[in-house]
This record gives C-alpha cells, structure tokens and sequence, in this order.
C-alpha cells in the first residue's frame, strides 16, 4: 500500500502551503528516533514520510518529498553496498573452500536492477490513477518515497544475516 | 520485511519423514490473522501464519520437505487471491481507460500501465527470490527458503492489489 495512509493527511493538511525556499531540509533525526522507538515487530513504515510532513510545516511538500526521498535513496546506496560486501565475501568464501560456486552477488545486483524497474512501473501505474497524472504530483512522490525506503529496509535487513 | 527468516534455524537435521499427507493446510490462521486487523496494523504480520499451523500440525511439518510442502500451500493460495485480485483491478481499470475514451481523453491506458506493473512485479519477485536461494549455496536450506521469499512476496502484491484505491 505504497499510495495510501499518510499521503491523504499529508495532502489535506499542506495541500494549501505556500512554497518557501527555505525550510526544504528534512530531518534525519526524526526518521532514526522513529526507528529507534520500534520493537521487532513492528512496521517500519510508520516512520517514513514523518520528516517530509514536519519539514512541509514551514516548507513546500514537493520539495520536502523530494528531500526525504533523496535520504532513502542515499540510504539505499548504503545498504545495497553492505549487502553487496557481504555477498562478495560469500562468494569469495566458497571458492576458497572449494565449496559449489555461487554467484551471489550477481544475483542481489539482478534483484536490484529488477527492484528498480518495478518501482518505476508501480509508480508509473499509480500516477495514471491520479487527476493530476504527473510524476512531480505528491502522490507520485509518496509512492517512490515508500517503495524505496521499504527496499531500505529490506537491504539493510539481509546485510545483517550471518 | 526479510522474505527468509522463521525456519532459518532447525532446518538441516530433521528427516524428510511423512510429509506427504499434507491434508492439514488450511488458510484459517492467515485469513482470522487478518480479519482480527485494525487500522495501522500491517496486514503483512500474517503472512505465513497458516504454513505455520501446517508445520506444526504435520508429522514431518518441520522437515524440509514438510516445510517446504506446506509454505507451497500457502503459496498456492496466495497466488489465486493475486489472481483473483489482479483480474478485479484490470477489469476496472479497463472500463475506466474506455470512459475516459469516450470522453475523448488523452489520459495514458491505466490498465497498460496495470499490466506493465504486474509483469515488473514478477521480474522483481523472481529475481529477489533467486537472490534469497543464493544466501543457501546448496544447502538444503534453499527450498524451502525461496518457497518462503516467493510466498511473503505473492501476499504482498496481492494485498497491494486489494487496496481499495486502485478498485474504487
């Protein structure tokens, strides 16, 4: 549910915001004590879209998306980085030990690539639901903002496993 | 999030015993898992809760082979509510390519690009899940570990299409 949730409110609340030049930065800080206050089990995903929403009290939506997408994105490229590392270790791993060949990191940069183009088609298919229809809409952000900190997540996660 | 997990421990040292009378899947503690949902809850957490009682409830259920037997089931039966699911959306949104049609709109095909979606979904899903059986080499793990990506990622796609807003 990458459109719904926070993205009605967000609208709602900042729909009539005057764009402001300043006040475009996004907190990390309000992403990582979000993060920090869930247990196990709990969704991740409450805590994404939080910065773009305080950050649009004094700030214009589009650019405070635009800001806290580019956060994910960036931590994103970490978190596929740690676990390509890891995959270059199991694969260098078992050549030493003579083990099956695996082309493990051949296949997380597979997945990746294929990552990417479902996020461009999911969001290119949500944008055709919206009057607007344009990829700059709020909408059209939201969806990107939540697809790429879910693979976030899901990155950061498998670089962990032993 | 993570595809894998649950059975990760555990796996390798049981025998692939009787398995094979799987009679006691059943889709009642994944469908009760969701109904018992309120708002802000993530439907996601129930995901596998009826592999689970399947595991649990078979003899051999912890096995690989009765792993993997049962997360299949659940598969199976994910894959017909996406199914289902996709054909429910395509269908509206078709109808609402042809009004717009009508109306002599330009508007860009909702159900082309429905269908461009779906069929990056599986690229992605394939692709992550084959990614997932690497983390096993060729251990034994392997099968039921991309039975497991491949079921958690066919239930969120098919709750994604659920979503009221791209029926509405």
């Amino acid at each position: 549910m990458k459109l719904l949730g926070s993205l009605l409110g967000m609208t709602i609340m900042f729909g009539a915001s005057v764009a402001q030049a300043e006040g475009t930065a996004i907190s990390a800080k309000v992403i990582d004590t979000c993060l920090s206050s869930l247990d196990r089990e709990s969704d991740k995903r409450v805590c994404v879209g939080q910065a773009a929403r305080d950050c649009a009290q004094a700030g214009d939506l589009g650019a405070c998306l635009n800001a806290e997408i580019a956060y994910w994105e960036a931590r994103l490229n970490v978190g596929f980085g740690m676990a390509l590392d890891r995959a270059l270790g199991k694969d260098s791993d078992a050549e030493s030990l003579e083990l099956e060949p695996r082309d493990q990191a051949g296949a997380l940069r597979t997945a990746q690539e294929s990552w990417n183009t479902y996020r461009s088609a999911t969001c290119a298919f949500e944008q055709t639901l919206w009057e607007t229809g344009t990829a700059t809409s709020p909408e059209s952000q939201g969806c990107h903002l939540y697809l790429t900190a879910e693979q976030t997540f899901y990155l950061e996660a498998v670089a962990l496993i032993e | 999030m993570l595809k894998i997990l649950a059975f990760a421990a555990g796996i390798a040292t049981t025998t692939a015993a009787s398995a094979d009378d799987l009679a006691r899947f059943t889709p009642r503690a994944t469908e009760t898992c969701l109904a018992a949902m309120v708002e802000d809850q993530n439907p996601t957490s129930c995901i596998g809760a009826s592999a689970n009682v399947c595991m649990e409830t078979t003899e051999g259920g912890w096995s690989t082979y009765g792993m993997s037997q049962c997360l299949d089931q659940e598969l199976q039966y994910w894959d017909a509510r996406l199914n289902t699911s996709y054909k429910t959306v395509r269908a509206k949104r078709k109808a609402t390519d042809a009004e717009m049609a009508e109306l002599g709109s330009a508007a860009p095909s909702q159900g082309d690009a429905l269908k461009n979606m779906q069929r990056a979904w599986i690229s992605y899903r394939d692709a992550t899940c084959d990614y997932e059986r690497s983390q096993w080499g060729g251990g034994t793990g392997g099968g039921p570990a991309t039975v497991s990506c491949l079921m958690y990622m066919t239930a969120e796609q098919a709750l994604y299409l659920e979503a009221d807003g791209l029926v509405d």
